[in-house]
């Protein structure tokens, strides 16, 4: 991650979020808490700062791993900031440093990622950073993350009752192929649970006359395909033999 | 119970105490065993004999091996030939991800016999049946694009995402498209929100999978909405 990353520097003035309730007193939640951003580019640092520096929080800022342990020993901030792509020691180096030093051990760890790197920020994870922000970023996403890390008391939340709990309909890509006369495969990045009731939305069928209330997943649950997604078997609940052999025969 | 008489199951731990434990207690099942201790033991047997599924201990001494085992058989094996993984309950996040990138089930330490009896059979057994059921015909192999849909259950929302629970699990890094009465509640609009899965778990508890899906960072709109959703809610309380 040398010299090309990608900032948005118009987004460095980006505000708080407004309080229903008013701003009064905003601030006052952040203020004196101190971040440690670990990063080897001086731009990134300026950047993290300038934007956290505007939410009333007080920065310091390390260019190596061996610079950042030395100063969080000294004087252990709120919140650490580091990016997993460093020449010589790097990200997982502090990470596992940390683990090792008790001191740190309380103070929760935000790494920076190059996007789409999952199988970093799952190491990251597991090596005990809390949270992770993809580069590049925008500065709302830095503020709420540190906010909410910082367990800042205007970082809000809702929590709601068994009984109360809305229910959220999530709605994903797939495709689908193999059919055979009493149903069809379905490749999605969805792992879809066995013996469950789906909606399938797909234009053939639809000519078919297949309605909403005939998916159903087959007695195993989706298996990982090498595409990264998953494979599920889906079968066609009530279906009739003319509307099968139309089904097999469709393209 | 009987389930297929003479079946092999392949069991990686480095632990002996479970080693042997599981042993047994497939044994019972009328399955045989066949326990290893380390990862190159365990690969070279596999390359002699296809076991007909695999038992991965997901905590083997250093980090992410067992995630290491669970990604080489996945692509090694067909993903029809059924992985196991370990785990203790704290390792949540650690069995979603095993699942993630191929794992079909898990069992938790300490073994709980029946709960085992029961996920065997559902694998071992399922397969002879969606065999015998689904006649995939060769030639039809034209591919559709659809839309798959599925209901979630939301326990939390705070206002950098929403936190829910479901039978199914979808990878971490994926954008999906959420709506709902409760989602134009809050958004005041008449179409999906577009939120990105960024964190996956295990409940042990209840037996299903948790997710965090975090709203799109550049919809400051819908972060004032949120915002002001969750301080009614809070202030109703």
């Amino acid at each position: 991650m040398v010299g090309t990353e990608v900032v948005n520097l118009s987004i460095i003035s980006a505000k708080r979020p407004k309080s229903p309730l008013g701003d009064s007193n905003l601030d006052m939640a952040l203020k004196g808490k101190e971040v440690l951003i670990i990063d080897d580019q001086s731009d990134i640092r300026l950047l993290s700062r300038k934007i956290l520096e505007n939410q009333s929080l007080t920065v310091s800022e390390a260019s190596s791993v061996d610079e950042a342990i030395e100063l969080a020993i000294k004087k252990p901030p709120h919140l650490i900031i580091v990016d997993l792509h460093m020449p010589k020691r790097n990200g997982f180096d502090f990470l596992e440093q940390r683990l090792k030093t008790p001191s740190l051990l309380s103070v929760p760890v935000i790494v920076i990622s190059g996007l789409q790197d999952q199988k970093s920020i799952y190491k990251a994870i597991q090596l005990g950073a809390r949270d992770y922000i993809v580069k590049p970023f925008a500065a709302t996403i830095l503020i709420q993350k540190v906010r909410k890390n910082l367990r800042d008391q205007d970082f809000i939340g809702y929590t709601f009752s068994d009984k109360a709990s809305p229910s959220l309909t999530v709605t994903v890509n797939a495709d689908i192929s193999k059919m055979s006369e009493t149903g069809f495969l379905l490749e999605s990045p969805m792992k879809l649970s066995e013996k469950a009731k789906i909606k399938i939305i797909c234009e053939a069928f639809e000519k078919q006359g297949l309605t909403q209330d005939q998916f159903l997943t087959s007695e195993k649950p989706g298996v990982r395909a090498i595409s990264g997604n998953y494979v599920s078997s889906v079968n066609v609940v009530g279906l009739k033999k003319s509307l099968s052999r139309n089904l097999k025969h469709e393209k | 119970m009987s389930l297929l008489p003479n079946q092999t199951v392949f069991v990686i731990d480095d632990d002996p105490v479970f080693r042997h434990l599981i042993v047994l207690v497939l044994k019972k099942f009328g399955l045989k065993g066949e326990a290893f201790s380390d990862a190159d033991t365990f690969f070279a047997a596999a390359d002699k004999k296809v076991p007909a599924m695999f038992i991965i201990d997901l905590n083997m001494g250093t980090t992410n091996s067992g995630l290491e085992i669970v990604k080489t058989l996945r692509e090694r094996f067909p993903r029809e030939l059924p992985i196991f993984i370990v785990s203790a309950t704290t390792d949540a996040t650690a069995v979603a991800h095993a699942i993630e990138i191929g794992a079909d089930d898990y069992i938790f330490k300490p073994l709980d016999r029946e709960v085992l009896a029961s996920k065997l059979m559902n694998h071992l057994k399922s397969n002879e049946l969606a065999e015998a059921k689904l006649d995939f015909k060769p030639g039809v192999s034209g591919e559709f694009k659809a839309l798959v849909q599925t209901e979630f259950q939301v326990c939390e929302i705070d206002e950098l995402g929403v936190k829910v629970l479901s039978k199914h699990l979808i990878s971490k890094g994926t954008a999906v498209k959420v709506s709902g009465t409760w989602v134009t509640e809050i958004t005041g609009r008449d179409r999906p929100a577009l939120v990105t899965v960024s964190s996956t778990w295990i409940e042990p508890d209840k037996a299903c999978y948790g997710a965090y899906m975090e709203f799109d960072p550049n919809d400051e709109e819908l972060g004032t909405k949120v915002r002001s959703w969750i301080t009614r809610k809070n202030l109703d309380k």
